[in-house]
């Protein structure tokens, strides 16, 4: 892309808008370092879109065995991208804290999210944007926004992976709670609406590794968890060491069976909730069973279609911060100085290392 | 001031969620101090008055093992996902 300007930098860049600097034509040396990251980032964006197109074409065709593998590998290319997206992320802002580089920003929209994670974050950012004037701060506010939606996703597609790798596809626990604009229930197909009665591995999310990061995640468990652990040990104990026990030992019991209480609590837990949906099913089934009596699939496979559903949800999100991500960079681009652009470039090829065929003296 | 908002920006995750056991472990404290307060209120003695102490103290313990517990684990969670 030739360069309509000789050079640019802060001053020359400020009282442009975001689309201006957009359409702006970078120089020479800037421009193939621009170029080849967006094609990066673009490349591992088809890639997904392609996994996702054939998971989905795959549900079309009912090979519902085959899509539940694709699952995986979709999981892999999407934590692909957002790792590139988070390097690129990165970079910007260890460049612009240590040179103070400062791009225009706009905030984050909402409307341009599906998931509900995804829409709280940029939600937030929308509003920091309105409270906020200063722009550097605004700036470091959105890139730190972009990065916690691209590990919520990344959350969210890994938890997915795992309920379906475990044989349920879809976890009571999961933060995401469908996409809640453009998929809402009226939307969708009302064979997939809700997960029924595929419960059988209803403990098979309860995992150690699965317990210690679902507590970690989440208040509401935390709040149950050590509540619980309080009533089940501490009362007992305290009964016990009423009734002459020594306090010394009584005291040793609680800190050895603290962590065993709480793993037992968090399993029951999640016991309680798949009984809950087991009992509530039936009746949901039949209702959907009376108005779609034809339309509903016997068995399983809405279900596998339903996750796919999800991915792409996902997938739309990530594509709107890989797209949010590449209006950044162009701004940042756009004003930073030439005598920057070294440090930048070699920050950037030593954390996404395929750019590292860019040559930046190319005429 | 951007010193401050790095600072502030690299350990927000941590302290948010460590806050939040805080909170957690903060409720238990509060309702032991209510229990407390109303021990104080109404004279109990033998058994009950054995039970009440036993379970300030053991209680006390308990929230304070929690609130570590929750800690390091957000810690390591929060590390594992960088």
């Amino acid at each position: 892309m030739p360069s309509k300007r000789t050079g640019t930098g802060q001053d020359s860049t400020r009282g442009r808008t975001v689309q201006e600097d957009w359409f702006a034509w970078l120089p020479d040396e800037m421009d193939p370092l621009f170029g080849a990251t967006r094609i990066e980032l673009a490349s591992s964006n088809v890639i997904l879109n392609v996994a996702l197109d054939e998971g989905l074409a795959l549900c079309e065709r009912e090979q519902f065995t085959l899509a539940k593998e694709r699952v995986i590998a979709f999981a892999e290319l999407f934590d692909r991208l957002a790792i590139r997206l988070r390097l690129v992320i990165r970079t910007i802002e260890d460049h612009g804290s240590h040179f103070e580089t400062l791009p225009n920003v706009t905030a984050l929209d909402p409307k341009n999210f599906r998931g509900t994670t995804a829409q709280r974050i940029s939600f937030m950012d929308s509003l920091f944007g309105k409270v906020v004037f200063r722009g550097r701060t605004r700036f470091f506010h959105k890139l730190h926004a972009l990065k916690e939606i691209i590990e919520e996703l990344q959350k969210e597609t890994r938890i997915i992976v795992e309920d379906v790798s475990d044989g349920w596809p879809v976890s009571p626990y999961r933060a995401f709670d469908g996409p809640s604009r453009d998929m809402s229930d009226s939307h969708r197909d009302p064979s997939y609406s809700r997960p029924t009665r595929e419960v059988s591995g209803s403990t098979s999310g309860a995992s150690l590794s699965g317990f210690f990061r679902e507590i970690s995640e989440s208040p509401r468990m935390k709040f149950g968890i050590a509540w619980g652990s309080f009533g089940m040990l501490a009362v007992p104990l305290a009964a016990l060491v009423a009734g002459g026990m020594a306090e010394r030992v009584a005291l040793f019991i609680l800190l050895g069976a603290i962590l065993p209480v709480q793993y037992v609590i968090f399993v029951a837990s999640k016991n309680l909730v798949a009984t809950s949906r087991r009992t509530v099913a039936p009746d949901e089934e039949s209702s959907h069973e009376e108005a779609f009596p034809k339309e509903r699939p016997k068995f399983e496979p809405t279900i596998d279609t339903r996750v796919w559903k999800e991915l792409e949800v996902l997938g739309y999100d990530l594509n709107t911060c890989m797209g949010e991500t590449t209006v950044v960079l162009k701004s940042f681009f756009c004003a930073l100085p030439a005598d920057e652009l070294e440090a930048f470039r070699q920050k950037l090829v030593t954390l996404v290392p395929a750019l590292l065929t860019v040559n930046p003296r190319r005429p | 001031m951007n010193f401050f908002f790095e600072i502030w920006s690299g350990y927000r995750p941590y302290l948010l969620r460590v806050t939040i056991d805080f909170l957690v472990s903060a409720t238990i404290w509060l309702a032991l101090f209510l229990f407390k307060i109303l021990t104080d209120i109404l004279p109990i003695t033998g058994f009950a008055a054995r039970f009440i102490v036993a379970l300030h103290s053991l209680g006390t313990v308990a929230a304070l093992a929690i609130f570590l517990f929750f800690s390091v684990n957000d810690i390591i969670q929060i590390r594992r996902g960088d």
